[in-house]
């Protein structure tokens, strides 16, 4: 008796409710969700039964991080995984921002590295004029300081 | 409670210390002056003395007891009483005054402090009921909702005897407000206006003993948000405040006639950080249950917290930024009813940071600093509205997003960048070059050419002196960094042309000492003409592959130690003409032995004096390669131990010789796979001279165990012509030393090269069985495909 209701238990799909910051609910199944720490240690905390906020996810961002979760527990193959990927992090600047903050703070450490992966892709390559273009960065340095620091990592301009 | 909640474990940092310390320390400060009626309380100096030790007390402690200060003595009595009645009532009649999202006020058993569930049971009610609040933490929303108390039906006279109590404690808490005013030189009545619609709390607490108290607390640590607290503490004593000099904490010392005074978060703002509010927590005991009532003091809702402008000016700016109370009242309120995986809202989410501070004393001010004190926590209205600033922001380019990201997401991104990259992106800007001289680099590589193109004209000869010292400062700096990050350093990789300066030296020396106390596993140094490797390099105990070129090993002492080394390669690709000049500076390695038991793979370019190689019985050699590249004559020793997997002597001489020599205590034994003696690497096709007499002593070697013996000529360098008819013919003649039983040997054809031997190895034992038949001649193009197959 006790074989079949282990069996029971694990065929059973238990879905969490995740809440957003801005009080949108999602029902991911615990499966895709506990990809995340974050969510897995408030899981085991007894938040499970309940709705699991997330105050640090707004409900567009966390929308994206929801589908990232199901699709990453489909068993999708491989290749179609890395397609998909490449297609997931293909998105606008500010949306990257937000994705790398709710993966940082969902503690996804998968999506995490390929969002890093994604920016280290927007840099690689570029001329650091490119780079300051790209990102809205401000060069504080003055000529002389400039010269000075590019002078001594000379070797990296190669 | 047999089976203890994890809930309540608080973790190992925070977990109560068995040794207690009592404090003598927190001032102990009698009012008695402020009620007697003798005193003339307008007298501006009457109180002088009071407001100094008031002043003295917040400043040092945050903390501080008062005795005679007016409240009857009958009326705390009376509350106590009524507090543990009410917590002695049956479960159900507290759930009926239960606390929940809409009625946040009553009984609760759950609260949390920082997340760890708290031991202990509460009452709340407010002061003022009912109390106007926000109705929601949301910073658009203005709706505002009232707070009613909820009363127990038992102890019946409980409202009545809170009420009284509560006007009671009012009075003291304005009193000291007051000369908390005035030690700040403000007015007495500076403060009393926030509170005219104040949303005060008295709480009853009620801390069972506790089966674990040395793993949970009854409160954990926390800091009061609200301006003051008023504790009331029975004599079980159980408070305890972190002292600010040492962060040590000390117990309060239970005096019943006394209250225990702290500055709250809200003083600690509008004081600008005059005063601060102090960390405090409440212990727990096994055998005895403890009560205490604090009085919160709070101002209204509407109030905006910000530092009194009177406290600040352009030496002293504010330090803080406003936030409204009402919102981050409710905000933590909200907190109370889930436990949380992040931080509670706190005041330093409102705290503008020192490089802003500086920046604002300059005279600087942008719009985009705001956006700098997103605390990425927190949804207040200053954050929600920044948040949709710093998105159009990002848009539009006008602000460097990527930079706010949080250190270590930065560093998971530069992870993805050779180190090359790393470097360029530090002339980004300023932040960017701090992430550079944060990232940790765990390849090093330093190349003066580049330094040198770096400069971007050519050099005037004074100034050599001049880069040169600054490359190896470079060198020096760089490696400094990193170990003072704490990297776990790699690969080291050197390379320049010689040292000119006296203070080249000493700083390639220490980097090298530096990165091998590191546990450095990879060095390559090259330098352009022949140099000394600074001698740190031979107690580099962690080696594991070392790569020298010109470099001018200077033994301190005979024997060398490389424990982990496996890689050791010292190459020359020079002409003959400068290897007169090498040679001159290998002086030094005569005699030099080294002792390397895990060392795989030798390259080593023997210059005819003796050097010996010892191998230790716990060797795993795999690979060895000796290049004899001195002039006729020479005759060399080679001694090694047992397990030898693959030994190749080349001598580019005709007439040197090679004794190899085993020293294991079974001399003639060795397992060597691959045994390979060519005698003449360079002279054998382009010299007609004969094929040199002294082949090696086979005798000494037994060829039943050596997988492959190899002996012959290797191609000439510039052309692959065969090998003359009559030297096969000659190394026909030596057939039969190597004929003996062996498990094969091979003959090098014309165009195959050592390394396609080793890389064959395999392939070759297959054919053993092709060994020593007939002409040796019609061998070599059989073996051929196998030989060259790499």
């Amino acid at each position: 008796m006790a074989s079949s209701e282990s069996t029971t238990t694990s065929t059973t799909t238990k879905v969490l409710r995740l809440k957003s910051s801005d009080n949108e609910i999602f029902g991911v199944e615990e499966k895709a969700a506990l990809q995340s720490e974050t969510i897995k240690s408030l899981a085991e905390d007894g938040y499970s039964e309940d709705v699991i906020p997330l105050f640090n996810v707004e409900k567009k961002t966390l929308a994206k991080i929801v589908e990232w979760l199901n699709k990453h527990a489909s068993g999708s193959s491989k290749e179609e995984l890395k397609r998909w990927d490449a297609d997931f992090v293909d998105v606008d600047k500010d949306v990257l921002y937000d994705l790398l903050l709710a993966s940082n703070y969902l503690n996804i450490e998968v999506l995490l590295h390929q969002l890093a992966q994604k920016v280290a892709d927007m840099i690689k390559g570029k001329k650091p004029e490119e780079i300051r273009q790209l990102f809205g960065i401000k060069n504080d340095f003055t000529p002389e300081e400039e010269a000075e620091i590019r002078r001594e990592n000379a070797w990296a301009f190669e | 409670m047999g089976e203890v909640d994890r809930a309540f474990i608080q973790a190992q940092e925070h977990r109560p210390k068995p040794k207690i310390i009592e404090a003598e320390g927190i001032p102990l400060i009698d009012l008695s002056i402020t009620s007697t009626p003798n005193t003339n309380l307008n007298d501006p100096h009457a109180l002088d003395g009071l407001v100094e030790e008031i002043g003295n007390a917040c400043r040092n402690w945050g903390f501080f007891q008062v005795i005679n200060h007016g409240v009857p003595l009958a009326k705390r009595q009376n509350i106590e009483k009524v507090s543990r009645e009410s917590f002695g009532q049956p479960l159900e009649e507290k759930n009926k005054i239960r606390r929940n999202e809409e009625q946040v006020l009553g009984y609760y058993d759950t609260e949390h402090t920082k997340n760890v569930r708290d031991w202990k049971e509460v009452f709340d009610f407010n002061v003022q009921d009912p109390t106007i609040v926000p109705a929601s933490y949301k910073p658009d929303d203005k709706e505002l909702t009232k707070w009613f108390n909820q009363w127990p039906e038992n102890p019946p006279n409980l409202r009545d005897i809170c009420e009284e109590y509560a006007k009671e404690m009012e009075k003291l808490a304005f009193k000291l407000m007051e000369l908390i005013a005035l030690s700040l030189g403000l007015p007495k009545d500076r403060f009393l206006e926030f509170f005219k619609e104040q949303t005060s709390t008295i709480r009853f607490n009620h801390y069972p003993p506790c089966p674990i108290p040395d793993l949970a607390l009854g409160v954990g640590r926390h800091k009061d948000a609200v301006a003051l607290t008023l504790l009331a503490q029975d004599d079980v004593g159980g408070l305890e405040v972190k002292r600010k000099t040492d962060g040590e904490w000390l117990r309060v010392k239970p005096n019943p006639n006394a209250y225990i005074i702290n500055v709250g978060d809200i003083i600690q703002v509008w004081s600008n950080d005059t005063y601060e509010s102090v960390e405090h927590r409440a212990m727990v005991n096994s055998d005895r249950e403890r009560f205490s009532i604090p009085y919160f003091l709070a101002p209204a809702h509407s109030t905006d917290v910000q530092p009194l402008e009177e406290l600040i000016n352009e030496q002293n700016p504010a330090k803080y930024k406003p936030y409204n109370w009402g919102k981050f009242f409710v905000t933590r309120r909200r907190s109370n009813f889930q436990k949380l995986d992040v931080e509670n809202i706190q005041i330093y989410h409102f705290k503008i940071p020192e490089s802003e501070l500086a920046e604002k004393l300059a005279g600087a001010s942008s719009i985009g600093k705001c956006i700098l004190l997103v605390d990425h926590n927190w949804m207040t209205a200053e954050i929600v509205e920044s948040k949709k600033l710093f998105k159009k922001m990002v848009m539009t380019n006008e602000i460097d997003w990527i930079s706010q990201l949080p250190d270590h997401i930065i560093h998971h991104i530069l992870s993805f960048q050779p180190g090359k990259n790393v470097a360029r992106i530090s002339v980004l800007s300023k932040t960017w070059h701090g992430f550079w001289t944060s990232f940790p680099v765990s390849n090093l590589q330093f190349s003066e050419r580049l330094f040198e193109r770096g400069l971007k004209r050519p050099c005037a000869i004074g100034e050599i002196k001049d880069w040169k010292t600054k490359f190896a400062r470079l060198v020096h700096d760089s490696v400094l960094r990193q170990c003072r990050l704490n990297t776990s350093i790699e690969k080291f990789e050197l390379s320049m042309s010689y040292y000119l300066h006296p203070d080249i030296p000493p700083r390639i020396d220490h980097s090298l000492e530096m990165i091998i106390d590191r546990g450095v596993k990879e060095v390559h140094v090259k330098f352009k003409e022949n140099s000394d490797l600074p001698p740190s390099i031979f107690s580099a105990k962690r080696l594991t592959v070392l790569k020298l070129a010109r470099c001018n090993l200077i033994m301190p002492c005979p024997s060398v130690i490389w424990p982990s080394l496996r890689k050791f390669s010292l190459p020359i690709s020079i002409s003959n003409k400068r290897l007169e000049k090498l040679l001159f500076s290998w002086n030094i390695l005569s005699q030099a032995t080294i002792h390397a038991r895990r060392l795989k793979s030798l390259k080593y370019n023997f210059m005819g004096y003796p050097f010996r190689i010892w191998w230790t019985e716990q060797h795993d050699w795999k690979d060895i390669r000796i290049e004899h590249c001195k002039g006729n004559g020479v005759r060399e020793t080679l001694t090694c131990a047992a397990l030898l997997k693959s030994l190749q002597l080349l001598s580019p001489r005709v007439g040197n010789s090679i004794d190899y020599k085993c020293e294991s205590e079974d001399p003639c034994k060795t397992d060597a796979d691959c045994f390979i003696l060519c005698p003449s690497k360079y002279g054998f096709c382009n010299t007609d001279n004969e094929l040199p007499e002294n082949v090696p002593k086979t005798s000494e070697i037994d060829e039943s165990q050596v997988g492959y013996f190899g002996f012959g000529g290797f191609y000439a360098p510039n052309d692959d012509e065969h090998i003359p008819s009559q030297r096969v013919e000659r190394l026909g003649s030596n057939k039969a030393l190597l004929r003996k039983p062996g498990r094969g040997f091979v003959l090098f054809g014309p165009s195959s090269r050592p390394n396609d031997l080793l890389g064959a190895q395999d392939k070759l034992t297959s054919i053993q069985e092709q060994e020593s038949g007939g002409e040796m001649f019609e061998l070599v193009p059989e073996l051929t495909p196998v030989v060259t197959a790499t």
